[in-house]
């Protein structure tokens, strides 16, 4: 078990024909996951590296039976892209692209809400549950499979803590990295609820930043329902007041949204709190 | 994220036909006095600059005669706007207003329930973080779904409570509906008018404005390229950063620090903090970085301020670390590195990276840690 994608999970990507697509769907056809197309509107019957193309995601759906897609599209389709899947049925679609505007994020996570589709990003680097399947971006060769949930805003610093658990000698059930903008669907508290039931993760990472107010949220959250241990690490705690630090989501904006705000709701939630990356093994023994 | 100045803002207001004064932009003392001469004495004199405060700090003054005109402009022209750090170049001279009433709107959408949140108060033009704690009670509050269609009607029961009438409270109530549909069209993040105000002849007239835009969506909003904002928001470092693709921002402090991803800076940023020393700059070259941009980056850095001790800490995820020790090295080549420069390369073809670096002499760390820690000693002069 594993939460939201296992090595049966079928997966289109769209944007197959671009460079990040096609690069990323090898990558991933080779870690393992079972990715049986994707779409680029006026490429339909035509084939890339063996993968099928379909004009859209309602024909590749029909035709192979996805259930999960990933969208690989330049930001100013994204949100049209992003439509598609919901409206074609998709389960779970991971929006890897960068820069969407907040007000298309907005209006698909709204679309989203209403028909149930699990949303994951945008700016993120999707999901990995190790030794079964990966969906995005995230490097196939830094972690093993094991029992720790990990939830992350950043990319790199996921990329970090992996290699740190794998260093000393634990797995991961699952990754989720949920992007670093301001505003999604699959938020630190959907993604710790979803690791509280998978019976598979025994402790929880989460791996927060400074803007915003989702780490306090998951601090209630994890108070009111979780009971298994979680060890939860803040960046930006150096952070210069009302400077984007590359996310957008990490604006420091007056008392809220600062490393020390989110540091003590979590601490006061039950969580051990790792001042650096390399003491969060310790936290997890 | 971004600030728009306050002629920008009302630009924009201007084609929603929400009401404004009659003003002219210039940018010397003498295009100062010919506006103030067409618009009618007298007028407001006011500097276009992104920090907000400016009453306070003489950057918007009232002049009464023509004199006062000049001499304001000349004064606010010679000034330098202390948050941009940059001269105040553009006034906007702007026909008085003879005021019987200032009022408050400011709008945000919340990023959990995609709600649109207006506050409203009948006591605009002082400072409403103050009045939100002391008298929470004067402002009213809107909560407008995304779906949710509104229109001037929505908001007069609540004007009519506050005493609002007449023509000014429907003008009002269609101002507030506007400013959502502006937020929703214009992609803004904040939509804000403080002051609104009532005159005496009952018109209501937006005094300011105060409007963040979403720098992601400027494809859909192309005249914002040309926005002196865009300009007056970024130091040269920054800017130079930002047309090469790459997040800078300066911090102040002694170390040069390039990262690959903005979550690791963030974290190399605070170990540095703990180790004692402190970040010059907050760099992240992105994922996916190659040579080029990579060079790019270290030579944006070494022309800032202040510079002790380079640490490059590089996570390789999409980013190829072969192609980051190229870019170092090609820098290590073309520019003249004065200090130390401290590397730690792990991830992606770590290997290839590590060898190319040993053969050009210059050694890496694999942890992040010691190759930090290393950095803060160089940087205090230990090498």
């Amino acid at each position: 078990m594993a939460v939201l994608l296992t090595k049966d999970t079928k997966i289109i990507v769209q944007g197959i024909t671009g460079y990040q697509g096609l690069y990323h769907a090898k990558l991933m056809q080779e870690y393992g996951s079972q990715v049986v197309g994707g779409t680029r509107p006026g490429k339909g019957g035509e084939e890339v590296d063996g993968f099928p193309i379909f004009d859209s995601v309602g024909e590749a759906k029909e035709a192979t039976g996805a259930t999960a897609s990933v969208i690989f599209v330049p930001a100013r389709f994204t949100k049209l892209a992003a439509y598609e899947a919901i409206d074609a049925g998709m389960e779970l679609v991971v929006i890897i692209t960068e820069g969407v505007p907040v007000w298309d994020t907005m209006a698909i996570v709204n679309r989203a809400n209403k028909r149930g589709t699990t949303v994951i990003g945008p700016n993120c680097p999707g999901l990995m549950t190790p030794g079964q399947a990966k969906i995005g971006i995230i490097p196939a060769d830094i972690v093993e499979s094991g029992n720790i949930g990990v939830v992350s805003r950043s990319g790199t610093l996921t990329y970090e803590v992996a290699h740190q658990l794998n260093r000393a000698g634990m797995g991961i059930s699952t990754i989720v990295g949920i992007g670093g903008d301001p505003v999604k669907q699959t938020n630190f508290v959907q993604a710790v609820k979803l690791f509280n039931q998978d019976p598979e993760t025994k402790k929880i990472v989460l791996i927060g930043e400074i803007g915003g107010d989702s780490e306090e949220r998951a601090a209630q959250f994890i108070k009111e329902n979780v009971d298994k241990p979680v060890v939860a690490f803040i960046a930006g705690k150096t952070a210069a007041e009302g400077k984007t630090m590359g996310h957008a989501g990490a604006i420091v904006r007056g008392d809220t949204g600062t490393a020390a705000g989110k540091i003590k709701a979590l601490r006061e939630a039950g969580a051990q709190i790792a001042e650096k990356l390399s003491d969060i093994p310790k936290f997890l023994q | 994220m971004g600030l728009i100045l306050e002629m920008e803002g009302k630009e924009m207001f201007a084609n929603y036909n929400i009401p404004l004064s009659n003003s002219k932009l210039v940018t010397s003392p003498d295009e100062a006095k010919v506006a103030a001469t067409e618009l009618g004495l007298p007028v407001a004199v006011k500097a276009q600059v992104l920090s907000g405060g400016r009453g306070k700090r003489g950057l918007i003054k009232i002049a009464k005669t023509e004199d006062d005109v000049v001499s304001y402009a000349t004064e606010i022209l010679g000034m330098t706007d202390d948050k941009s750090n940059k001269p105040v170049t553009h006034l906007l001279i702007e026909e008085g207003a003879d005021i019987k009433q200032e009022l408050f709107i400011s709008m945000v959408y919340d990023s959990h329930t995609l709600e649109t949140l207006v506050l409203f108060s009948t006591e605009g033009g002082v400072n409403i973080e103050e009045l939100a704690k002391e008298r929470p009670e004067a402002i009213d509050r809107f909560t407008i779904g995304f779906d949710e269609d509104v229109f001037g009607y929505t908001f007069m029961p609540a004007l009519s409570k506050r005493g609002l009438t007449g023509k000014p409270k429907i003008t009002i109530a269609n101002i507030i509906a506007t400013m959502i549909k502006m937020m929703r069209q214009q992609d803004l993040s904040l939509c804000e008018i403080n002051p609104l105000v009532i005159t005496n002849d009952n018109e209501v007239i937006a005094l300011d404005s105060r409007v963040i835009v979403d720098d992601d969506a400027i494809f859909k909003h192309k005249e914002r390229e040309e926005y002196l904002s865009e300009e007056l928001r970024y130091t040269d470092a920054e800017r130079k950063a930002k047309d090469a693709g790459l997040s800078y921002v300066n911090l102040g402090g002694e170390i040069g620090m390039l990262s690959v991803g903005a979550g690791l800076g963030m974290a190399t940023a605070d170990l540095i903090a703990e180790f004692g020393g402190t970040p010059l700059n907050f760099l992240d070259v992105g994922g996916g970085a190659g040579e080029e941009k990579v060079l790019k980056a270290l030579e944006i850095m070494t022309k800032d301020h202040g510079l002790k001790s380079i640490l490059i800490n590089a996570f390789g995820g999409i980013t190829r670390l072969d192609q980051v020790a190229e870019g170092i090295i090609s820098a290590k080549n073309k520019l003249d590195l004065q200090v130390p420069l401290i590397i730690r390369l792990m991830g992606t073809n770590q290997k290839e990276g590590l060898q190319l670096l040993e053969e050009a002499g210059l050694p890496a760390f694999e942890e992040m840690e010691p190759a930090i820690e290393k950095a803060v000693e160089a940087a205090k002069g230990g090498q």
